[in-house]
């Protein structure tokens, strides 16, 4: 059942992310996608196994995946947003004046 | 909220289909697979499991000699100690026990006690050919069973799992190989020499077993223990769980031995708790585990958290082989259960050994973690069970929500890189203290909705 409703918010959430980026002609380079996947994939295993090591009456180790999962999928996260800020700093350049240059 | 387009409903249901179709990840592939035309013929392995030819313990067959059982601990722990000693541990034993129960210390409370002895109930005698009451076929007017090897072995395990065993494999006695795991002589109560003839029908008599050289085919089975429970060792409420274990495995030793007597063939097996053969060595030889630092079998799906036994039988089982999932190799680097004794009493070098502890093991034969047994027998006086800090503290002793438990051996068996690292994660995540309960003994008693024989019975089969 966990994994149904996982699943659907997912579904809508992609839907909306991918609406955004069209609507607001948004610029998400490749390394983007590969962090978010990857941040979404940690944190979804994150979610499995603190529920599963609730069920196995391991909270302390539950609460070990949350910091040990968590963290790295929170840390993925946050440079899925800010590479490409990250990327302009040590370029110099943005995208935009490169398309202008071209 | 925006209006919707015919197009963009339909891409936003395309899009909740893929994370549907994602959520079905999660879905039991066994329940899926309901409509699969035929079922699987062999057991559900992990695919990290690796079957060998030579099992990871070295082993000198040359050397190996056939063991008296009697020389180990359980039987001969007066020729290792002084009768000062034993007398002085049999009495603090006696002293803690009174104590503590008098002092409601948790896992030793009346109710601790009492359900020790109550899952210890209900054993069944041990019969070296079973008690031979079912019905045979010939006495039915059928002729005996009769199937291919491996047929016979798919059916015994059947059999044994519904009967409640959690895994099984087979070993051929060769004379100057596997028989040498067959001890020489039983256990101390019995006291036996075990000898191999080549007669028809095995027997018993006041001075001897006798198996017919043509029941080769031995089977070996393992019981769950409770890992939720062995977390309350070493106090009584957590050495129940053993109690109860061996009651499972006698259980289901009476009735192998009845449904291979009702096939129409013999079976011959212990006479007494812990007799016919060294199980740790039958349970690595028939690919059920390998053997550990803890100096017992660590099995792939359950860790150290098993009781084995073994019997053999005339009906012809096609054996299986060893297995490697990367215990041996993680031994060498983990060395918790050695640093969570207690006594001390586990190997703390890095390597194996051929060099035996004492006069308990049978030396020369095999490379092991040698264990001071009679230092281990000295804190199950003072702790008043058999401990089992080893087993719970252990890394395998996990259970099986988690996918994390999976991913963790899966790595040790594919790499041994990371294995500080997940021995640090395994000491942060399920923290322990030598000589204590990693869980409140009281707790236990508070959850009503814990598992039938604290164990999950869907493990190693069905959920593989």
């Amino acid at each position: 059942m966990l994994w149904l409703v996982l699943g659907i918010i997912i579904g809508f959430a992609l839907h909306w992310l991918i609406s955004q980026v069209k609507n607001n002609n948004l610029s998400v380079q490749w390394y983007q996608w590969v962090l978010g996947v990857g941040s979404v994939a940690m944190l979804l295993l994150t979610v499995e196994n603190y529920i599963g090591l609730q069920q196995e009456l391991e909270p302390i180790a539950a609460n070990f995946v949350l910091i040990a999962m968590g963290l790295p999928a929170v840390i993925l996260g946050a440079l899925t947003w800010f590479t490409p800020s990250i990327v302009q700093k040590f370029t110099g350049k943005s995208k935009a004046n490169t398309k202008a240059a071209g | 909220m925006p209006e919707l387009s015919r197009r963009q409903l339909i891409k936003a249901a395309g899009l909740t289909g893929a994370g549907i179709t994602l959520a079905a990840t999660g879905f039991d592939k066994h329940a899926l697979a309901a409509g699969d035309a035929l079922p699987k013929e062999v057991p559900n392995r992990y695919w990290w499991v690796k079957t060998v030819d030579k099992p990871t313990t070295e082993i000198d067959w040359k050397n190996l000699k056939r063991f008296e059982e009697w020389k180990t601990v359980r039987g001969s722990i007066n020729e290792y100690r002084s009768a000062e000693e034993t007398k002085r541990l049999d009495q603090l034993k006696k002293d803690n026990m009174l104590k503590w129960e008098l002092e409601n210390v948790p896992g030793y409370t009346t109710k601790d006690f009492a359900l020790k002895d109550a899952v210890g109930a209900g054993r069944p005698p041990f019969y070296f050919m079973g008690p031979r009451s079912a019905k045979t076929p010939q006495e039915r007017g059928t002729p005996r069973y009769e199937g291919t090897p491996e047929e016979n072995a798919r059916m015994i395990r059947i059999a044994l799992r519904h009967m409640g065993a959690a895994t099984v494999g087979f070993v051929e006695l060769e004379p100057e190989t596997t028989r040498k795991l067959v001890y020489a002589e039983e256990p101390k109560s019995v006291k036996k020499p075990i000898l191999f003839e080549n007669v028809d029908v095995g027997y018993e008599d006041e001075k001897k077993l006798v198996i017919p050289d043509k029941a080769r085919y031995t089977i070996v089975y393992t019981v769950q223990m409770s890992n939720e429970t062995m977390k309350y060792g070493p106090t009584v409420l957590g050495s129940q769980t053993t109690t109860l274990s061996y009651t499972r495995l006698w259980t289901i030793l009476t009735q192998i031995h009845e449904f291979i007597y009702g096939l129409g063939y013999n079976s011959y097996g212990p006479t007494t708790s812990n007799g016919f053969g060294i199980a740790p060595a039958f349970g690595v030889m028939a690919g059920l585990g390998e053997l550990s630092r803890l100096n017992r079998v660590i099995t792939p799906e359950y860790g150290p958290m098993v009781r084995l036994t073994a019997l053999t039988t005339d009906l012809p089982l096609a054996p299986t082989k060893p297995i490697n999932f990367g215990v041996m190799d993680f031994c060498k680097d983990c060395m918790t259960c050695a640093e969570m004794c207690p006594s001390k009493a586990l190997s703390l070098d890095r390597d194996p050994s051929w060099e035996g502890r004492g006069p308990w093991n049978n030396p020369g034969g095999h490379r092991a973690y040698y264990e001071d047994s009679v230092k281990c027998r000295e804190f199950q006086a003072d702790c008043g069970t058999n401990c089992g800090i080893c087993f719970s503290s252990c890394p395998y002793a996990v259970d099986d929500d988690a996918s994390l438990h999976r991913i963790v051996k899966g790595t040790i068996a594919s790499t041994s890189v990371f294995n500080s690292l997940l021995v640090a994660g395994d000491h942060k995540a399920f923290p322990a203290q030598s000589g204590k309960p990693m869980k409140d003994p009281e707790g236990w008693w508070k959850n009503e909705n814990l598992a039938e024989m604290g164990i999950d019975t869907r493990r190693g089969g069905r959920k593989i």
